[in-house]
């Protein structure tokens, strides 16, 4: 057993768990709290990739990027809940799900007509740049150390703000029942639209985050998307903590998965929803 | 979900009466488009079932289209040789319909938002099954025989020349099949139970309905019918790749149910005509074939409430 | 002779309330029971307890004399068990008579469901039998969400009738009715519970004591007392905790 193998294995299955954790957290509150299926969410995580590429093109580094796509996705999401999902609101689920998948093509279109539709590179930050020595054996990517650190860091500050802070209890509580903040003397609207934007800025941070370690190409977000719908069902819906776990779950099981057992990795985390809906359909994770 | 009126099945019989005199009129071209067209209108029938039928909004039926597609492909592969389609197509049906009753109890456990998501995960999984294994000849799909229209030696041989038109009229034979097969259904008091899952599933299982049993019967029988669409396709394409069982293709299958308007049998079938010149028209004016696909999407979710079959309709009356 | 519908020592928790507590009672056919309390006694808890909605956290529910206890709604619907909804629960863009024929074709065993539904078939006769009995023969043809608001507690009445059930749970059936709407459901409740065992759940006092033939009355989740109409009338603990001295 090659121990440094290992252990690279489980500290990349971590870095693509809490990346799956900023993209399906965001899903989780968007479901919990507004009732509106988006599909449209992976296509945020893309964008935030292709701004990175933009950006470091332009700039240079990506040090730029990271702000901007929490910024910019606060904002690009903002927008699109008070014009958009607003109204989606209250359509039924077959109607959002093919608006959303709309704006799917819509994004991947304008992309295409901005941009191109190619793969790009995009550099790792050159501070960044260079292997931390684990041990005698085992050398481990500084960059992947950094989006650890700064994934778990916005992980800290998630669940402090929803546990400790008024609007957090009002994000929890509309998550179980719509009408309570209303009676909260809380603004249902404006909560919607942080919501939508923060759920929107952690998908672009996640996708500029990913620029790097993944390369930026059309549909990128298709695989993210799928598996964060899966994480919402195991981790329970509205559940950030939920969500944590399951992303990460999810993570050390894909990549350990593909690395030993290829030809299961790709079946077993279905298994485990499936598992999942039999016998704790509320998520593995959800509050009592 | 109502069935045609009597003229508007005299419509239909007239239209398909057209569509079987094409090798008359049109060009082989043409014959090929309508043949798309109806496999698109076999895929569409068999959500139909599930969306209009019974309530259920599912992202895994392309799944089982797929599979009826590549099980052309694989039985294929197992005989060393091109299959008789007196074969080929029950073996599509059944592998597909099997798919169903494995995936079903667990994803009819769900319903609404997670039902959407179980179905589109499973369906994933079914994706990354030929993606991802030598099964299928992997990501880029693969060339396939088609099946032969013969049994034990006897048979019909198809060339180049009149291809287009075998195909259209097999095609028209089996999607009239399936429309006949669902008007009947619906009739029964089987159909009359999904509609009512469909108008208020709880009160269903209050009055003592085994709703489960009645979904998955649903979904099974959707899959099956999906399974032979995919077969169909197989047949017409020559090639399956793994794209034919991505989500992407079911969203498209909603669609067009919805363009052809979920309250009625029959919509699937104008929906997935309307689909298929919309998509001859955008390509002959541009390359962007996704921006017309998405404006289509808003078009038909934002303006056509009750889809093209409920165009020139009054207000139904009661079901 | 057996109840047709027994419930022993039924509790039902709900985290920390205790919703209902040790609640035993016993329907036969013939009997019309009572249910009545305050808001909070865990009247509906009970009927969705019996009715296979919710499990209970502890006890017994018998169904002529079989163990169905944590029976799902749908199974415990099947031993004849019929139940109308405090807030109308029906599908409204169907007809009147499509409703209860819903309910009639319930029961019927999987191998006739592929027949083709004609004019004469036993769900429509089991169907327009039950909505003449409830007074709806008139509207069968009405979409349902046409009718009036007395009309829609009937029809209520009428699809728990469909199937030909044993046993009748009605949820608050008079919620919202006028005094003479009042009067001709009691006098329907009446009839019913010739044929029926009936469970009453119900707030007006006027109608309970005109039909009951027996009454629990149920407080903070127990059952406080159970007796025929005029012995709870007379008891001083329910003139103190429910009924008032004016009864």
């Amino acid at each position: 057993m090659d121990l440094a193998g290992l252990l690279a294995q489980i500290l990349n299955g971590m870095q693509y768990g809490l990346l799956l954790f900023l993209i399906s957290s965001g899903l989780t509150l968007i479901f919990g709290v507004m009732r509106v299926i988006n599909l449209a969410h992976g296509s945020l995580f893309m964008i935030g990739a292709y701004l990175a590429y933009v950006l470091a093109g332009a700039t240079g580094s990506l040090w730029l990027a990271l702000p901007a796509s929490l910024l910019g996705g606060a904002l690009f999401g903002g927008l699109l809940e008070r014009v958009l999902f607003r109204r989606f609101r209250e359509r039924e689920h077959l109607d959002q799900v093919l608006l959303t998948f709309a704006l799917i093509l819509l994004f991947e279109e304008a992309r295409a007509a901005l941009l191109d539709n190619q793969f790009h590179s995009v550099a790792v930050p050159a501070v960044l740049d260079f292997s931390v020595r684990v041990t005698a054996e085992f050398a481990y990517s500084a960059y992947r150390i950094a989006v650890l650190g700064i994934c778990l860091g916005i992980a800290a500050l998630m669940f402090a703000f929803v546990e400790r802070t008024r609007i957090g209890s009002a994000i929890r509580a509309a998550s179980e029942n719509a009408e309570m903040v209303d009676l909260l003397g809380i603004d249902a609207h404006r909560l919607h639209t942080l919501v939508f934007a923060a759920g929107t800025a952690l998908a672009m941070l996640a996708g500029a985050l990913a620029a790097p370690l993944q390369s930026v190409y059309p549909g990128m977000g298709d695989g993210f998307l799928i598996i964060s719908f899966v994480v919402v069902v195991i981790g329970g819906l509205g559940s950030i903590a939920g969500a944590f776990w399951a992303a990460l779950l999810i993570g050390l099981i894909d990549t350990l998965g593909k690395a030993y057992v290829p030809q299961a990795a790709g079946t077993a985390i279905y298994v485990l929803m499936a598992a999942v809906l039999v016998w704790r359909p509320a998520g593995l994770f959800a509050r009592a | 979900m109502r069935c045609a009126s009597p003229r508007g099945n005299l419509a239909l019989a007239l239209a398909a009466l057209a569509i079987a005199c094409m090798p008359f009129y049109a060009s082989p071209y043409h014959m090929q488009l309508a043949s798309t067209a109806m496999i698109a209108a076999m895929f569409a029938l068999s959500l139909q079932l599930l969306l209009g039928g019974a309530g259920m909004v599912s992202l895994a039926q392309a799944a089982f289209f797929g599979l009826g597609a590549y099980a052309v492909h694989l039985l294929g592969r197992a005989l060393g040789g091109p299959p008789s389609i007196f074969l080929s197509l029950p073996a599509s049906t059944l592998v597909a319909g099997l798919a169903a009753l494995v995936i079903g109890p667990f994803a009819l456990r769900t319903r609404g938002f997670f039902l959407l998501m179980t179905t589109l995960a499973f369906g994933q999984m079914l994706f990354f099954v030929f993606h991802d294994t030598p099964l299928g000849g992997g990501a880029d799909g693969v060339f396939i025989q088609r099946p032969v229209f013969a049994a034990f030696g006897v048979g019909f041989e198809v060339t180049r020349a009149n291809r287009p038109a075998v195909f259209l009229l097999v095609n028209l034979g089996v999607l009239t099949a399936m429309y006949a097969v669902l008007w009947w259904l619906m009739r029964t008091l089987f159909g009359h139970a999904l509609l009512g899952i469909r108008a208020n599933e709880d009160r269903m299982r209050a009055m003592g309905h085994d709703v489960l049993r009645l979904k998955l019967a649903a979904f099974v029988l959707a899959g099956a019918l999906a399974g032979i669409a995919g077969h169909m396709a197989a047949l017409n394409d020559a090639f399956v790749n793994p794209e034919l069982l991505g989500w992407h293709r079911s969203a498209e299958a909603l669609l067009i149910v919805l363009l052809g308007g979920i309250g009625a049998l029959h919509g699937p079938i104008l929906g997935a005509f309307a689909y298929t010149l919309i998509g001859e028209i955008g390509q002959s004016i541009t390359e962007r074939q996704r921006l017309v696909e998405g404006l289509v999407i808003l078009a038909a979710v934002l303006l056509l409430r009750h889809g093209l079959a409920g165009l020139r309709l009054r207000r139904p009356a009661p079901t | 002779m057996t109840p047709v519908l027994q419930a022993i020592g039924l509790s039902r928790r709900f985290g920390g309330l205790l919703a209902v507590a040790d609640v035993s009672l016993d329907l036969a056919i013939g009997e019309l029971h009572a249910v009545i309390g305050p808001n909070g006694a865990g009247k509906s808890t009970l009927v969705n307890l019996l009715a296979g909605e919710l499990t209970p956290s502890a006890g017994t529910i018998r169904i002529g004399g079989h163990d169905v206890t944590g029976w799902s709604n749908w199974r415990i619907a099947r031993s004849g068990v019929g139940r109308s909804f405090q807030r109308t629960n029906i599908m409204p863009e169907m007809t009147v008579l499509e409703n209860a024929r819903l309910a009639a074709q319930a029961l019927m065993p999987a191998r006739h469901l592929l027949r083709k539904l004609r004019r004469g078939d036993a769900s429509v006769t089991a169907a327009r039998a039950a909505l003449s009995r409830v007074g709806l023969a008139d509207a069968s043809d009405r979409a349902a969400g046409t009718l009036s608001h007395g009309q829609l507690r009937q029809l209520e009445i009428g699809i728990a009738l469909a199937a030909q059930p044993k046993v009748l749970l009605l949820d608050e059936p008079l919620a919202g009715m006028g005094p003479e709407e009042s009067e001709t459901f009691a006098a329907l409740l009446r009839e019913l519970a010739r044929d029926h065992a009936v469970l009453l759940v119900e707030h007006d006092m006027d109608v309970v004591f005109a039909v009951a033939h027996r009454m629990t009355v149920m407080l903070d989740g127990r059952v406080l007392e159970c007796g025929t109409p005029d012995a709870i009338r007379a008891s001083p603990a329910v003139r103190d905790a429910y009924l008032g001295h004016g009864v």
